[in-house]
């Protein structure tokens, strides 16, 4: 043993030592970075950027993978290595506005029903548990099956399923806060509860919200993709990963590379923020803690 | 124990009349006539008059509603738009082959995923722990039409392993006639003895329900490394191995039957998750299930079929959370005390 | 040669150390008491004796013999053979300390099976004996923890301790969870153990009255080394440490044997 240091050490240095012994949050970090930045330099990365509009190039139609065309190209001539790498911009904003409008949502309702609790929390609760009986597929499914279907629908129909859950985490978090003496002793000291929210109830929820996102993220863009693999999401000629693996479909048993690589996109970008979120729960979870 | 339950089954109810009239405003929003949809576009006026008259499409919606959960409870749930039989019969039909899929689905999937959390949690931290955890977090990210895609080039394309669409080879259902019991072709097979159908069958199932298997999979060793950690870390656990007992009986003898609650938990709701998931391996696979039956009603705006089958998926999902809730309690001692 | 002597003894995680014990002594028929605040190091030390560091991911260094035999090294079957038989623990949350699927009867019987008490009614004999010594019914065998209080359990575990027959007792915070009266009891049940058993025992707490009460020797730890060591009433009348005085101070009132302070 060499370092002999017997005072406890700060959290912060304890938190980033635990981010280095964890190979999950490292790989699945890196996974996630490299994704963000192929959307933003997406122009420099793709070799032919048109390909990712409505460009068609009918002397190019399918050819395999090669040189010129890493990918291969599409039925109707486009480079498919070009479609993937403006399709990170597709799945990840979806997934941004998602989470975004979720939170916007499902947070402040959390809060107000932990918080008041009585009848507003009945209220609050009892409607998102009727959103919440049904598997998020299955209702972000039915809206988006009512709505013309375009990017917007999807993301408007994925965060109609996704909302409850963020009410549900954030409700909990408030509920437990809300019931702490000390927070009782604060109103009985005059101080107005939105400070009381602001203060105490949100620091305290913030951990388990961020771990909750990271997770969701990859949740949302394996959603998003269905949709648009059934024909549900976004349309042609929008670079989107489900809906390129959906229009390779037909030529699949030939021509494997339309949808093959569209597809792995998809995997690795999803398997990426869930080891991310995964990663990310083992070194934020407080039950860590041990008896010394 | 039994206000308990009642009060949960009220609960469950009250959440799928919820979903019922959730649905129901969903399809009002439908920008498009269902009385067109039946009759055919090119039906003359009257005639669609008469079809929404039929439909009882021309009542104000919460007639609508009332007369649809009075329907539910005498076995009438309406009539499908595309197919012009009644939902019930629709679903009767493909409920089985769903059932049959997610059933084989779980089934593959408790038993790799059970035994790869155990192992998980027995070499904790070690390289097989770490593999086993990425192959669960694999499992939870793959993006099952491409994974249905995939699988059938490999294995029928190239490999010539397995059969690609259906449920069974149709030369050999003429050959050897299935009587049905179930619907699942499989059991129906197994019972009447019927092995060349079996055989049939059974080549057509593994291959969808390997795919749909990944999710649950992977959260079901996820469930089990946790549960099994969290009991061993508890001080019940410490003391038992303060009395000497060797670490295979602290295992086995003590720490697993705390240990099932959680996963028993999960395996239910995964239940119902999957049944969703089989939508989008269904229509690759060419299965007759709900799937491909929503798909259906969804392409033609077939409200009654949606709701039919919204209804039904709910129904399963609160029955299984109900289960969830009473093994839970009979499992574990303590929540009775909640 | 004492019961328990440990010598030089490190705990570390990973690279952080927490427990560096230079010496710490229990004899038979003696009560050592282990005081400090929470996070000293305290219950690491009690896990290392049992050789159940490990579970916790520790690593272990130093010398802690049981009757001159060195425990540290020793292979795990080699330390099964001394847990339960000749050391035995009691933990601070009794409720916690049942496993709440078992009547507590039944974990009780299997570990006297297993530390060869013989056949299954000489074991409920003895079990029985055990508890009647500490003045409960052994009926309350059939019973399931979530069914008893604080102090049953504790006493039960303090039965189990007796039927074993071990010569050495850790007693990590026993009665810190339990009420001032019940606590009593307990006690009294220790120094029982003491007089009529000859068993020695280890008492952890942060409770320096407590201690105080108890104990014939005391060991103060801070951060993982123990700062001041000695008969317990040499320790209160003269602390030779800056923190004891600390902690002596912050004590509105000991009594020791008698002698107060």
């Amino acid at each position: 043993m060499t370092e002999t240091v017997l005072s406890a050490p700060s959290r912060s240095s304890l938190i980033w030592r635990r981010v280095r012994e964890n190979p999950l949050v490292a790989a699945g970090g890196a996974v996630a970075v490299v994704i963000v930045v192929v959307a933003i330099l997406a122009p420099l990365l793709a070799p032919y950027p048109a390909d990712a509009g409505s460009a068609t190039h009918p002397l190019s139609v399918l050819l395999p993978p090669s040189a010129s065309h890493w990918f291969g190209t599409d039925q109707v001539g486009r480079d498919i290595f070009s479609r993937v790498v403006y399709g990170a911009r597709v799945s990840p904003l979806i997934a941004f506005f998602v989470i975004l409008i979720s939170c916007a949502v499902g947070i402040p309702l959390g809060l107000a029903a932990g918080f008041f609790g009585g009848f507003i929390d009945e209220a609050i609760m009892r409607v998102t548990d009727v959103f919440l009986a049904f598997p998020a597929l299955l209702l972000a499914l039915a809206f988006a099956s009512v709505l013309p279907p375009s990017l917007t629908s999807t993301t408007l129909a994925i965060t109609i399923a996704w909302w409850p859950w963020y009410t549900r985490l954030i409700r909990g978090q408030a509920a437990s806060v809300a019931a702490r003496p000390y927070v009782e002793s604060c109103r009985a000291l005059g101080i107005s509860r939105m400070r009381i929210i602001f203060r105490h109830i949100l620091p305290n929820a913030v951990t388990p919200l961020i771990v909750q996102i990271s997770l969701d993220v990859g949740g949302v863009i394996l959603t998003a993709s269905a949709l648009s693999f059934l024909g549900l999401g976004a349309q042609d000629p929008t670079p989107d990963w489900g809906l390129m693996v959906s229009q390779g479909q037909s030529y699949f048993t030939t021509q494997w590379w339309l949808v093959t690589f569209p597809g792995l996109a998809i995997l690795i970008t999803a398997l990426g923020f869930n080891m991310l979120g995964d990663g990310l729960r083992d070194i934020l979870d407080p039950r860590r803690t041990v008896r010394i | 124990m039994t206000r308990y339950l009642t009060q949960r089954v009220l609960l469950a109810i009250g959440v799928v009349a919820g979903v019922v009239v959730l649905t129901f405003l969903i399809a009002r929003i439908v920008p498009g006539d269902p009385a067109v949809a039946w009759s055919g576009p090119h039906a003359p006026a009257s005639e669609i008059a008469q079809v929404r008259r039929q439909l009882g499409l021309d009542r104000p919606v919460w007639v609508q509603i009332g007369k649809y959960f009075e329907g539910v409870f005498t076995g009438n749930w309406g009539t499908s738009i595309h197919t012009h039989r009644p939902v019930l019969s629709d679903l009767r039909k493909a409920v089985p082959a769903s059932l049959e899929l997610v059933i084989a689905a779980l089934l593959i999937a408790v038993a790799i995923g059970v035994p790869l959390g155990l192992l998980s949690a027995a070499k904790r931290d070690r390289p097989v722990d770490q593999a086993v955890r990425v192959g669960s977090i694999l499992g939870v990210s793959m993006p099952l039409f491409w994974m249905a895609l995939i699988f059938q080039m490999v294995f029928f394309q190239k490999l010539h392993v397995l059969p690609v669409t259906g449920e069974y080879d149709p030369n050999v259902a003429f050959a050897h006639p299935l009587r049905t019991y179930t619907g699942m072709p499989v059991i129906d097979a197994l019972i009447t003895g019927n092995w060349p159908m079996l055989e049939s069958s059974l080549s057509h199932l593994i291959m969808p329900a390997v795919v749909v298997a990944a999710y649950p999979a992977g959260v079901i060793a996820r469930m089990v490394r946790a549960s099994v950690l969290d009991t061993l870390g508890e001080t019940h656990v410490q003391m038992v191995r303060a009395l000497g007992f060797s670490e295979r009986s602290v295992f086995a003898r003590f720490a697993m039957k705390l240990a099932w609650s959680p996963v028993a938990t999960v395996i239910a709701l995964v239940f119902a998750y999957s049944l969703v998931n089989t939508f989008l391996v269904e229509s690759i696979f060419d299965w007759p299930g709900l799937g491909n039956y929503a798909a259906a009603s969804i392409a033609s705006l077939d409200t009654p079929a949606i709701t039919g089958v919204t209804l039904f998926i709910a129904i399963v999902y609160v029955v299984a959370n109900l289960a969830v809730d009473v093994t839970q309690v009979l499992l574990d001692p303590r929540i009775k005390l909640q | 040669m004492s019961l328990l002597e440990i010598c030089g003894l490190r705990i570390a995680f990973g690279e952080r150390l927490v427990v560096d014990m230079d010496r710490l002594e229990v004899d038979r028929a003696q009560i050592v008491g282990l005081a400090g605040e929470s996070g000293s190091g305290k219950s690491m030390t009690t896990m290392a004796v049992l050789g159940l560091a490990d579970t916790m991911g520790a690593r272990v260094e130093g010398s802690i013999r049981l009757d001159g035999q060195e425990l540290i090294g020793l292979p795990q079957h080699a330390l099964r053979e001394i847990r339960g038989r000749r050391v035995a623990m009691i933990f601070q949350s009794p409720g916690l300390a049942f496993n709440p699927v078992f009547r507590v009867g039944k974990i009780f019987l299997q570990a006297l099976e297993l530390h060869g008490a013989g056949s299954r009614s000489e074991a409920e004999e003895r079990a029985a004996a055990a508890l009647r010594s500490v003045y409960l019914s052994p009926e309350l065998l059939n019973r399931y923890p979530w069914q008893l209080s604080g102090g049953q359990l504790q006493r039960i575990s303090i039965a189990i301790a007796l039927a074993l027959r071990c010569d050495l007792l850790i007693a990590d915070e026993p009665t810190s969870a339990l009420d001032v009266t019940v606590q009593g009891d307990v006690l009294e049940l220790l120094r029982g153990l003491r007089e009529e058993r000859e068993i020695g025992i280890l008492f952890i707490s942060h409770d320096l009255a407590v201690v105080a009460e108890l104990c014939d020797q005391v060991a103060i730890m801070r951060s993982g080394r123990v700062v001041e060591f000695g008969p317990t009433d040499q320790v209160i009348a003269d602390p030779q440490d800056a923190y004891t005085r600390e902690l002596l101070a912050a004590v509105p009132k000991i009594v020791y044997r008698g002698v107060s302070r």
